[in-house]
């Protein structure tokens, strides 16, 4: 993977994106024909455990460290959690109000969330105080979220 | 679901984005806990996969159409898996060669983009959602947003 460059890397991270949201609409469909949304949630994660089992042997990934990870903080644990509520609200929520608008407020709720973390250095990350761009970035983000919503309330 | 007030989708969109930046925050402590990032994204998708059947079993969902979703579905609803596998996959390999801010960055260019295509063509079953001035200038200021945040850091 070293041997990529830049220009390649950023164009793989938009394809990426672009993934994300695309997935938001593909799992919302799934949920449709399946009869519940929470089957789309499944198919999601039972799918995506069996897809990691081959990563981790290609990545010869050595066996987990439990005993350091179990003597950790409990909110390491707490990514399955967030994680199916996160893909159950963007299949329930991003076909109500579009994906464009789904996705700018999850980035504003993202990148809010983040100034606070990094601000206070919470869960186990550096602090890295706010700063006037990081202030104005998110104001941006923001202002932006409040656009798309415009033609919504004619 | 469907009358859910948009105000209300659209809060539980952010809330849904500040679970991700805790997430991104709390898995990498995870992962560097087990030894390598694959197993917390093992952990993530696994006790999700485990705590949605749980979910499922206490609200009574009932047993989904498998094989008349297989019959009758376009071949897409499937493939929702490898969009999400190919982000975690690409989150992994892409942010040490174009750093986490340029790899978010270009993840939420991508995501903008792609967002104001599928609502526009109502790609993935969802309702057309034209693209007006006002969604194209939003979607540039969240971009103009993402990227000053990243400027300290560099």
């Amino acid at each position: 993977m070293s041997a990529i460059g830049p220009a390649v890397a950023l164009g793989m991270a938009a394809i990426a994106g672009a993934c994300l949201a695309t997935q938001a609409g593909i799992n919302a469909q799934l949920g449709r024909y399946l009869g519940h949304p929470l089957w789309a949630t499944f198919v999601s994660f039972a799918i995506g455990t069996l897809f990691i089992v081959p990563l981790l042997m290609l990545w010869r990934a050595p066996a987990p460290g439990l005993t350091a990870a179990l003597d950790g903080p409990w909110w390491i644990w707490t990514g399955g959690v967030i994680g199916v509520f996160f893909v159950t609200a963007a299949l329930v929520l991003a076909p109500q109000t579009g994906i464009a608008a789904f996705l700018g407020a999850m980035i504003a709720g993202q990148l809010l969330a983040s100034l606070i973390i990094d601000h206070y250095g919470l869960i186990g990350l550096p602090m890295r105080p706010l700063t006037p761009s990081r202030v104005l970035g998110t104001v941006l983000i923001v202002a932006g979220v409040l656009v798309t919503q415009f033609p919504r309330t004619p | 679901m469907t009358s859910m007030p948009p105000i209300l989708a659209m809060l539980l969109a952010a809330l849904a984005g500040a679970g991700l930046a805790v997430q991104s925050g709390s898995n990498a402590v995870l992962g560097r806990m087990l030894g390598h990032p694959m197993w917390a994204s093992f952990w993530q998708f696994a006790a999700g996969t485990v705590l949605i059947m749980a979910v499922m079993v206490a609200l009574r969902v009932p047993y989904p159409a498998f094989a008349a979703t297989a019959a009758g579905a376009p071949w897409w609803v499937w493939i929702g898996f490898i969009t999400g596998s190919y982000f975690v996959v690409a989150a992994l390999s892409l942010a040490p060669v174009i750093g986490v801010g340029g790899f978010i960055a270009a993840l939420v260019a991508g995501q903008m983009i792609a967002s104001l295509i599928l609502d526009h063509y109502g790609l993935v079953g969802l309702m057309p959602r034209p693209l007006t001035l006002a969604r194209a200038a939003g979607a540039v200021l969240i971009i103009a947003g993402v990227l000053l945040i990243q400027i300290p850091r560099t």
